[in-house]
């Protein structure tokens, strides 16, 4: 009877951690970077591929998005304020420590970039 | 039998662990001169656009710069009358200025005027002009009787730019309370409002910028389960002219950007509102009396950073928030 029990137990606890990591396999690894364009979801970049992607807007607006070694930045931005280059590089740690440190936003141009990290 | 049958229920148990929580959405809009970000758990498209929908008519009945509002009607003198939230607002800036004996005045409006911090190339206003308008400020000057509004001096002009974000930030989150929101996070351009954490139950951490760095690097953290934490700062907003820096918190007796010993001031609090009047008046004050008047005042705490980079916190921040130091070399 004990010996039934433990088997249950432990089946149960086994099938829990399974299922556990299917979550996990199932939403972990998809560390993604998103760019929105005045609000709207523009495009969205994997973390793990070194890419630049250029934003040009028919206003004029020019951004460009870069994504390397797991971090991403705006590396260019022809805004007045440049506030959005400084931010430099953000990687899932930054976010992890800070949930806001998630977003780099050009404010001129309406170009925010979202590090979608877990 | 039956324990196999309890194990497999134990099973389906365990099932809503592996990540049924509430979905986490968030959704962004460009108003109030700046990004708003909303994130919501377990809300739908409809309660978004109807939080969106909110943020753009309150806009439109307190910006002083758009000519059908509220606001301008009143300067205008096209109407005394305003809806009884603007006559609240109004009744509240007063108050403020009243507690700050003037340090902080919502008629302002005039100064504001002559300011424009949202062009591609500001310029600093014309020193007599901005002298004539300092004339027109005086918020004793202004009587709200229920909701009507009247001024002694018909030049006098009132700009709530200095609350308005926060008030809004309130009503939103009161629209999500009321649609039983339990954990949101609201973002109006640096006015943040948490309500209810996390959905784990862990409190939501908040950075303040280090206003010495150009990136927006935080130079702290605090915790927030529910309420407000605004930051007045002299880096949000500026220009440099003539090799002078000039930001956007304008002093009502010089007409100005208020100069002292102040880089931001970060309020703490469950009203927005209240925060975001308190973070001006605090800046317009100083640390002395701006942290006199945050001890003399319920509810609310402030973190002040110098532009030396001290940090001075009010009594109640350390109990409270769990402030956190960060910084590149430190732990994180």
């Amino acid at each position: 009877m004990k010996r039934r029990d433990i088997i249950v137990i432990g089946a149960v606890l086994l099938a829990a951690l399974g299922l556990a990591l299917l979550g996990f396999a199932l939403r972990g690894g998809g560390d993604e970077v998103r760019v929105y364009l005045d609000g709207a979801l523009y495009a969205v970049l994997p973390l793990d591929e070194d890419t630049a992607l250029v934003i040009e807007q028919p206003g004029g607006a020019v951004n460009i998005v870069e994504v390397s070694g797991g971090g991403v930045r705006m590396r260019e931005a022809n805004c007045p304020t440049q506030t959005c280059v400084a931010c430099g590089w953000r990687y899932p740690d930054d976010v992890r420590a800070l949930p806001d440190a998630a977003w780099i936003v050009c404010l001129p141009n309406r170009v925010s970039v979202e590090l979608a990290a877990d | 039998m039956k324990r196999i049958l309890a194990g497999v229920l134990a099973l389906v148990l365990c099932l809503p662990l592996t990540g049924c929580a509430p979905r986490e959405k968030t959704r962004q809009a460009y108003l109030l001169n700046t990004i708003v970000r909303l994130t919501l758990w377990g809300a739908d498209d409809a309660l978004f656009d109807d939080c969106f929908a909110l943020i753009r008519e309150a806009e439109a009945a307190l910006s002083r710069t758009v000519p059908s509002s509220e606001i301008a009607r009143l300067n205008a003198r096209e109407t005394d009358t305003v809806s009884p939230e603007t006559a609240a607002l109004i009744a509240d800036a007063l108050a403020l200025a009243e507690a700050t004996g003037g340090a902080f005045d919502p008629t302002i409006g005039r100064v504001s005027a002559l300011w424009d911090f949202t062009v591609e190339s500001p310029v600093v206003p014309d020193a007599a002009a901005l002298a004539a308008a300092c004339a027109s400020v005086g918020y004793a000057g202004v009587r709200v009787d229920g909701t009507t509004v009247t001024f002694a001096d018909p030049d006098t002009q009132l700009d709530l730019g200095a609350i308005a974000k926060g008030e809004i930030a309130d009503r939103v989150a009161a629209l999500l309370r009321a649609r039983d929101v339990a954990h949101a996070i609201l973002n109006l351009g640096g006015n943040v409002v948490v309500i209810g954490g996390k959905p784990d139950g862990e409190a939501y951490r908040v950075g303040v910028q280090d206003p010495a760095a150009e990136s927006g690097e935080p130079l702290l953290s605090v915790a927030v389960h529910d309420g407000s934490v605004v930051t007045s700062g002299i880096y949000n907003r500026g220009f440099t002219a003539d090799g002078q820096y000039y930001h956007h918190i304008l002093d009502p007796r010089t007409g100005y950007p208020c100069d002292n010993e102040l880089a931001s001031v970060t309020i703490l609090s469950q009203s927005s509102r209240q925060g975001d009047g308190l973070s001006t008046a605090c800046m317009l004050l100083g640390s002395d009396a701006g942290l006199a008047l945050i001890e003399a005042t319920a509810g609310a705490e402030a973190i002040f950073i110098t532009r030396d980079g001290e940090v001075i916190c009010s009594s109640g921040v350390e109990p409270n928030y769990d402030l956190q130091m960060l910084g590149k070399e430190g732990e994180s």
